[in-house]
């Protein structure tokens, strides 16, 4: 009962969120008599009186306390009050009272099976009790076409929101949506499909409102299949605000580190040439991820699955099936590059959420509005070219949610835009998801110190006693007119620690820490010192609205330096955030 | 006049077609005046202008680009107007909407932010667009393109692959480009490489790629010209040179060869690839000047080698597994 009364405490805080119009829920939540349990269905609810002096009532049979579930409960429960019947029929107060002709005849009685039989095939496709279903049976034998009403009248209401929300674009709001379709009242669906019609036409002539129900509603659209939905309810509306932290899983032992240590979503890829962390011995079979995806949609966190090469030829086919793989896992989102494969998944696995990888190259709200009007980008992950200024200007520009590196190794190049690697060695990030792959690499001991040579170039040479590092080709020493020196970029890594206070006040949705590459204790400590870091600064802005802004304010002290001994080179720079690394 | 391109191309194909790329450095403006004053009598047949690297150089005025290929155009030359491939900021986005908006020829789109701005008109798929395969060159081609000059990086094999999947993609006179001759553009970044190395900062470059109409060279420390600077583009310091390779190139399906400006000896390359495409017997034994750069020649992608190898013919072994 406590568990009830707190799934409604907590659904009335979200109902502000998605209807404009709000009606009182008045109602409590009683026990059925135990005379009237072994007949009474799981639960039901519904309105008081018209002059709200008899509350609604949810009704929930305790007859048998094995069939409800921490994670059965909720859904439950708004369904039964609100915003489901009590809120239906205090709408219905308000209006004259219509009634709908809804009765379809079909399922059980079309098909002429016996109660015994109809039990039987519920329990047994349903995975649910016999006690659980009987009633449920009882119910549909005595109420023809309920519950095949209750799906039709679902689609049709799914469509018409579809067809408003093309129709309407930037201007459709969630909230105004429903409000049109509960103030219509129980009406039949063709009444309603007209009654959509002249929201839609009201809409057109109304001023634009305020962006979030669009994230709502996309969020709404994304949420993951039934059980992970369950369990992450909270966490994905709460998302609206706050910022993710999307973390490396390079292995199964990783992923648990960066789940364990405060990740809101990870990042994995599949073992082979579809991603772009394509190393040995790293990365996902399907069963690897099966446990990987149960693991974090346990704990709350969600799971984005990186296939951000771009697929030649002959690895087309792989790619698709590494996209349905993906799919049928029941991950989060898919983390795309290439447009053709964007195009698959948005055609194939329309439901599953895409994200534009960083190999997407996309570093202004054009390209990105190029991403959502074909393939309907959900995220795009920046590429490490833009000013922090020209991320705040972007964020202003698009309805993409836009997740930026926070930390890890420093691309120099716009990614996707790279071809260093195949120059050197025949295998670029783009087609075979490795840059400066270690099978080209060969150190050797010269005269003059250790020699790194990647294919037979030599990368960089290091004085005895002088820390060598791995001979990523843009990271080396080379000689430009008289002088030799790392021409390109040094041996740094990326921590956007100082700025990240501004990108979140500018509203980013997501800090990504780079590095599948690396080991469970790396991305162990890196989560944990980067969770605080975000946390420490969600606190601060929040705080922000009611004082001024300290937009240079660095986040906690003490983090720099234990980030930094995790550093590529032990050192970090703020990289192209900060204009005059450029 | 300026002959259509969807025409030209259905009634030409089969005949392979020279290509001049836009000019990568920052060459004085009667340097750029005087080269493609030249190109007017060269034996070229498209030639591609504007400004694909940096957004604050002026290479020329706007008014110099409107005659220059006026100028181009009455010779006979198809035109093309390339556009910009790192955009970032908003004025960028304002020239390339321009360019699309006023261009009369064909657009070169080298970023997804140009391809959306034409809205379906006619373009050609510049080099930095990443197209790998049949999907993604076939959605680009229903929203309008005309022509695909293929990333510098993609085996011959593949290209021929997807030339021969046109007819699937159609239309029919869907055009194939292909990097024929120049350093190579290999990668594009936010910092300016020529600014850094000669320890100056992006915002206060004082133009100084203006002094290397080449780029410059960057070298191992063993002295290997290994890649070339050219403001926040990264080159090969190699030449990139196909000519050796014509009839395989012609028989993959490639129909226009894409030779990329450089400061000296450009004539004679062009003549080169012209006496080369001309003689349809012709293999390894047409050669182009030698490389006054110091890089050589290489030609290692188009075996599915590294860029950097020169008739190396064999990829690089598969890694162990």
């Amino acid at each position: 009962m406590a568990l009830l009364a707190e799934r409604v405490r907590d659904m009335r805080s979200r109902l502000p969120r998605a209807f404009a119009t709000l009606v009182p829920g008045n109602f409590e939540i009683k026990r059925m008599a135990p005379e009237v349990e072994p007949g009474a269905p799981g639960a039901y609810g519904g309105p008081g009186t018209i002059d709200g002096r008899v509350p609604g009532k949810f009704w929930i049979n305790l007859r048998n306390m094995s069939v409800w579930t921490t994670y059965n409960v909720p859904t439950l429960v708004y369904h039964e009050s609100i915003p489901g019947h009590v809120w239906q029929g205090e709408h219905t107060f308000k209006m004259p009272l219509l009634r709908s002709l809804l009765v379809v005849d079909t399922g059980l009685h079309a098909k002429r099976w016996t109660r015994e039989q109809a039990i039987r095939w519920f329990a047994g496709t349903n995975g649910s009790s016999v006690d659980e279903v009987t009633s449920e049976v009882d119910r549909y034998c005595a109420w023809p076409g309920q519950a095949c009403g209750y799906k039709v009248g679902h689609s049709e209401i799914n469509r018409l929101r579809a067809q408003a929300q093309h129709a309407l674009g930037e201007k459709f709001d969630f909230r105004h949506f429903n409000d049109a379709v509960v103030k219509t009242g129980g009406v039949p669906m063709i009444v309603l499909a007209r009654a959509v019609d002249a929201f839609i036409a009201r809409q057109r002539l109304a001023p634009k409102s305020d962006p979030w129900p669009l994230t709502y509603i996309n969020m709404l659209a994304q949420r993951a299949p039934y059980g992970a939905a369950m369990v992450k309810h909270d966490e994905s509306l709460d998302a609206a605000r706050t910022v993710e932290l999307v973390c490396p899983a390079g292995t199964l032992p990783a992923l648990r580190a960066a789940v364990d240590n405060g990740a809101d979503a990870v990042y994995l890829g599949f073992r082979g040439e579809t991603n772009a962390r394509n190393f040995p011995g790293l990365n996902f079979g399907p069963r690897e991820a099966a446990d990987a995806v149960e693991y974090a949609h346990r704990r709350g966190v969600r799971v984005f699955i990186a296939l951000n090469v771009y697929p030649m030829p002959d690895a087309w086919s792989r790619a698709t099936a590494a996209s349905d793989t993906a799919a049928a896992l029941g991950v989060d989102a898919l983390i795309l590059a290439d447009p053709g494969l964007l195009e698959y998944a948005a055609l194939t696995h329309p439901q599953l959420a895409r994200h534009l990888s960083v190999q997407g190259s996309a570093t202004n709200w054009r390209a990105l509005e190029f991403y959502r009007r074909e393939f309907g980008i959900r995220r795009a992950v920046l590429p490490r070219v833009l000013s922090c200024t020209q991320v705040e200007r972007l964020i202003t520009r698009t309805d993409v949610e836009i997740e930026v590196f926070g930390f890890g190794s420093l691309c120099v190049m716009v990614e996707g835009r790279c071809a260093l690697s195949s120059y050197a060695t025949g295998r670029s990030p783009n087609m075979q998801g490795v840059c400066s792959p270690a099978e080209a690499v060969r150190w050797e001991e010269g005269p003059q110190g250790r020699q790194a040579r990647l294919n037979g170039i030599l990368i960089d040479r290091y004085a005895p006693g002088e820390a060598a590092g791995y001979p990523t080709l843009c990271k080396g020493r080379f000689r430009v007119e008289d002088t030799v020196f790392h021409a390109l970029e040094e041996p740094t890594g990326l921590n956007a620690l100082d700025v990240l206070p501004r990108l979140i006040a500018a509203g980013i949705r997501g800090v990504k820490i780079e590095g599948r590459q690396r080991s469970p204790a790396y991305v162990a400590q890196v989560t944990r010192l980067m969770r605080a870091a975000l946390d420490h600064c969600m606190v601060e802005t929040k705080g922000e609205d009611k004082s001024e802004r300290d937009a240079t304010r660095s986040p906690i002290p003490d983090l720099t330096t234990e980030l930094d001994r995790l550093a590529e080179g032990r050192t970090h720079t703020l990289g192209a955030y900060y204009r005059p690394w450029q | 006049m300026a002959v259509d391109e969807h025409d030209a191309g259905r009634n030409e194909r089969g005949a392979m077609k020279l290509a001049v790329g836009p000019i990568l450095y920052l060459w004085e403006r009667k340097t750029a005046l005087a080269f493609y004053e030249s190109l007017c009598d060269a034996p070229v047949d498209i030639v591609y202008l504007g400004e694909v690297v940096c957004s604050k150089r002026r290479l020329l005025h706007k008014e110099d680009w409107s005659r220059v290929a006026h100028d181009l155009r009455s010779a006979g030359k198809r035109v093309v107007f390339s556009t910009l491939a790192l955009i970032e900021a908003e004025s960028e986005l304002a020239t390339m909407a321009r360019i699309v908006d006023e261009a009369p020829d064909l657009v070169e789109a080298n970023d997804y932010a140009c391809v959306e701005q034409l809205a379906g008109r006619p373009f050609v798929i510049g080099p930095h667009l990443n197209v790998y395969n049949i999907a993604t060159l076939e959605l680009l081609v229903r929203r309008g393109a005309r022509r695909w000059v293929a990333p510098v990086e993609l085996p011959l094999a593949i290209v021929a692959e997807l030339a021969a999947a046109r007819p699937a993609i159609g239309p029919a006179d869907l055009q194939f480009e292909m990097f024929a001759y120049g350093r190579l553009p290999l990668a594009f970044s936010a910092r300016c490489f020529t600014a850094r190395a000669r320890g100056r900062q992006k915002d206060d470059c004082g133009f100084v790629c203006g002094e290397y109409p080449d780029g410059i060279t960057m070298y191992s420390r063993e002295d290997q010209p290994f890649l070339t600077l050219n403001g926040i583009q990264t080159q090969s310091a190699a030449v990139q040179n196909l000519i050796s390779r014509i009839t395989e190139l012609r028989r993959s399906g490639i129909d226009v060869l894409r030779l990329s400006p450089q400061s000296q000896d450009f004539t004679a390359i062009v003549q080169a690839y012209r006496a080369a495409l001309d003689d349809p017997g012709c293999n390894a034994a047409v050669t182009a000047p030698a490389p006054f750069l110091p890089g050589g020649y290489c030609d290692g992608y188009l075996d599915g080698a590294a860029g950097i190898a020169h008739e190396a013919r064999v990829p690089l072994a598969p890694p162990p597994a």
